[in-house]
């Protein structure tokens, strides 16, 4: 069975195809509930969802590091059963073909060396010394580790360790590469660099699933989104820049939020993605700041117009996503609720 | 400028009630620091445990700076772990099984003098090596250089013949420092500075990590060495946590604290940082599962012996023969 599974086709056939599966961590605490999709290979995909829907738990449960409490999950093409894992040939078989950086860091980090931890999963999966010498060494200097390769890994910054991670990863050379939050905690020049780095691999055929609620990147990390609810379920599929344009979907998962801030004598709210920089603009003169303090540029190109009588009116919709507002006003003119003359 | 306490009731945070009036009210009196604080001068002082905290926090960034001197292009430095683990053992094991004081002397002199060569600093050596534990040593050996446990030759008399006590405590009638407990106490305190000196090279001069790996040369299981080295690694990252939950403490504590509060404070950090240890512990198996291990531990062999290990290896061996050869000549002639 290591045999076949260690040998398909893999642009043929999906890697992993997911039917109802379900997660409980106690009798009544629900994680995941009735999750069924494919990806195929070479795809980009991103597991989409809010805090607590589950996108981490499913990750895990794709890597076959936590046993799903029901439905069935075929991984290139066979069950991925904790059965089927006990057999260490179709463990390795599996391991060395699917990769996952964690969100935490420092979980990921257990060697005494940043080299040792680069070597772990070549050693473990058992290939041999001068290769594992060979791939340790490459991997370091591809990602520009070598000056760290015998400093200690609680001893790095928060960038330098997610490279490691990346690195001890990416040095036993999985055919599917499964990031969890990858861009969380990065500065600006990290994030970049990840998300270059993820496009070249994704360049040279690996399969990138990236579980994310980031919207800012989403579009340059991923091709395809599953988007999951607070109910733990995939709510929708598809096209990443299809899925931005949904903000109604949007604000119903919880990646955007209705954001309330008043222009002159009107509080208005509308669709707000809390990613990057806050743009964020109207025609007309007003003297307006959020909350935050962050002060606002008045636009001719604004996505929002708003009336003479200081209502707010619909506009075409920007649909970056990229930490801009969303641009299209949530309450009509005419609701109370939404807007609010003062 | 919006003022959003005009409106606070319109604004919603995600529950059902606006921004209270309290929540958007500057704190009163509070133009200067010192008008508040003047009223209350009382510092409050640091607890045992924040103390301990502190302390232990050091002792980990020690071992920073062990990293540093262990960079340093010394004698030791440049040899391989497994054979400094195993030669520096060795002299320590003469001085812990010497008996004279010549043979003690000339381990303590041939360890200040690596130390030199090793560039570790004569001053660090000094105190890390000399001071604290030999001193520490002679006061534990202070009863025996006193005929009270070491009979001999009286050098100084402290009381003669005079009836010392307390109820049914009774001080010895006659006591006296005694060369024989003179020569007794001083040879254990240069047998614990010479073995602690040969300890202090030894984990001066090796990374932490090297250190580990060298057991393996000594016998010492792979797991066990493994899980070493995971528990070093992750006591740090524990501490750190646990500094990070005192200090979030206290900045939202003024004045003295009641040690009732204290206690309540640590059971429940201590709580804290078991659950966040055992969460720790099961992502860490997680994600080595996911690289492949099942149970068995494989580790990178990099260590590669030189000439001047085997130079070193030879000069250790000439070394401990002629320690030994010192040590019965002095029997002999002593």
């Amino acid at each position: 069975m290591a045999g076949a599974i260690a040998q398909p086709a893999v642009s043929e056939a999906a890697i992993f195809r997911l039917s109802g599966v379900s997660y409980q961590y106690a009798p009544g605490i629900v994680a995941l509930r009735d999750v069924s999709f494919r990806i195929d290979a070479g795809e980009r995909v991103a597991l989409l969802g809010a805090n607590g829907t589950g996108k981490s738990t499913l990750l895990k449960i794709m890597a076959g590091l936590v046993e799903p409490s029901g439905g069935e999950i075929l991984a290139f093409g066979e069950p991925l059963t904790a059965a089927r894992l006990r057999d260490e040939a179709v463990a390795h078989a599996f391991r060395r073909r699917v990769g996952i950086v964690f969100q935490s860091s420092d979980a990921q980090l257990f060697s005494p060396t940043v080299r040792e931890e680069v070597a772990f999963g070549p050693l473990h999966l058992r290939l041999s010394p001068d290769e594992v010498l060979r791939r340790v060494d490459d991997t370091l200097r591809m990602l520009g580790l070598v000056e760290l390769a015998e400093r200690a890994p609680y001893n790095l910054s928060g960038g330098e360790k997610k490279k490691v991670a990346l690195a001890s990863v990416l040095s036993i050379n999985p055919d599917v590469l499964m990031l969890d939050e990858p861009t969380n905690g990065l500065d600006p020049r990290t994030q970049q660099w990840l998300i270059e780095l993820l496009a070249a691999l994704h360049g040279v055929g690996k399969t990138i699933i990236v579980a994310t609620h980031h919207l800012d990147t989403l579009d340059l990390i991923a091709d395809r989104a599953i988007v999951l609810g607070e109910e733990h379920g995939v709510v929708a599929e598809g096209a990443v820049a299809a899925l931005l344009a949904q903000h109604d979907l949007l604000l119903r998962v919880n990646l955007i939020h209705e954001h309330a801030h008043r222009h002159g004598s009107l509080v208005h709210t509308h669709p707000h993605a809390h990613e990057g920089e806050h743009e964020h603009a109207h025609e007309g003169e007003h003297d307006y700041a959020h909350e935050s303090g962050q002060e606002h540029e008045p636009a001719p190109e604004s996505g929002q117009r708003h009336e003479p009588d200081g209502t707010a009116a619909p506009a075409p919709a920007d649909v970056s996503g990229r930490g801009r507002d969303a641009g299209r006003t949530v309450g009509a003119p005419d609701d109370p609720s939404r807007n609010v003359g003062v | 400028m919006y003022d959003a306490r005009e409106d606070n009731d319109q604004v919603r945070l995600g529950g059902d009630q606006g921004v209270p009036a309290w929540l958007l009210e500057p704190t009163a009196g509070a133009a200067r620091l010192a008008d508040e604080t003047s009223a209350r001068r009382r510092r409050a002082r640091a607890g045992f445990l924040e103390k301990s905290l502190h302390h232990l926090g050091e002792a980990v960034e020690a071992s920073f700076l062990a990293d540093e001197l262990s960079a340093r292009p010394g004698l030791l430095q440049r040899l391989d772990p497994r054979v400094k683990l195993i030669s520096l053992g060795a002299l320590l094991i003469v001085g812990v099984f010497a008996k004279h004081e010549v043979t003690l002397a000339c381990l303590i002199g041939l360890a200040f003098i690596l130390a030199l060569v090793s560039r570790i600093g004569w001053r660090r050596f000094v105190v890390r090596a000399w001071l604290v534990i030999p001193l520490f040593t002679g006061l534990v050996a202070l009863p025996a250089i006193t005929s009270a446990v070491t009979p001999g030759h009286a050098l100084l008399t402290l009381w003669h013949d005079q009836h010392i006590g307390v109820g049914p405590l009774h001080l010895p009638q006659s006591l006296s420092v005694t060369s024989a407990g003179l020569v007794t106490a001083s040879r254990l305190v240069l047998r614990v500075t010479a073995a602690v000196s040969f300890a202090a090279l030894l984990t001066l001069t090796t990374r932490w990590t090297d250190l580990l790996r060298s057991l393996r040369a000594v016998g010492v299981p792979r797991a066990f060495v493994f899980i070493l080295g995971m528990a070093f690694r992750y006591v740090h990252l524990l501490l750190r946590l646990a500094q990070e939950m005192f200090v979030a403490r206290r900045s939202r504590t003024v004045g003295p604290v009641s040690s009732r509060e204290n206690r309540r404070f640590v059971a429940a950090a201590a709580g804290a940082l078991f659950g966040k240890s055992q969460a720790m512990g099961e992502q860490v198996y997680l994600a080595m599962q996911a690289r492949g291990y099942t149970g068995e531990v494989y580790t990178l062999a990099q260590f590669r012996l030189r000439r001047l290990d085997a130079v070193w290896i030879s000069l250790t061996a000439v070394s401990v023969a002629a320690l030994v050869v010192l040590e019965q000549l002095a029997g002999k002639i002593l």
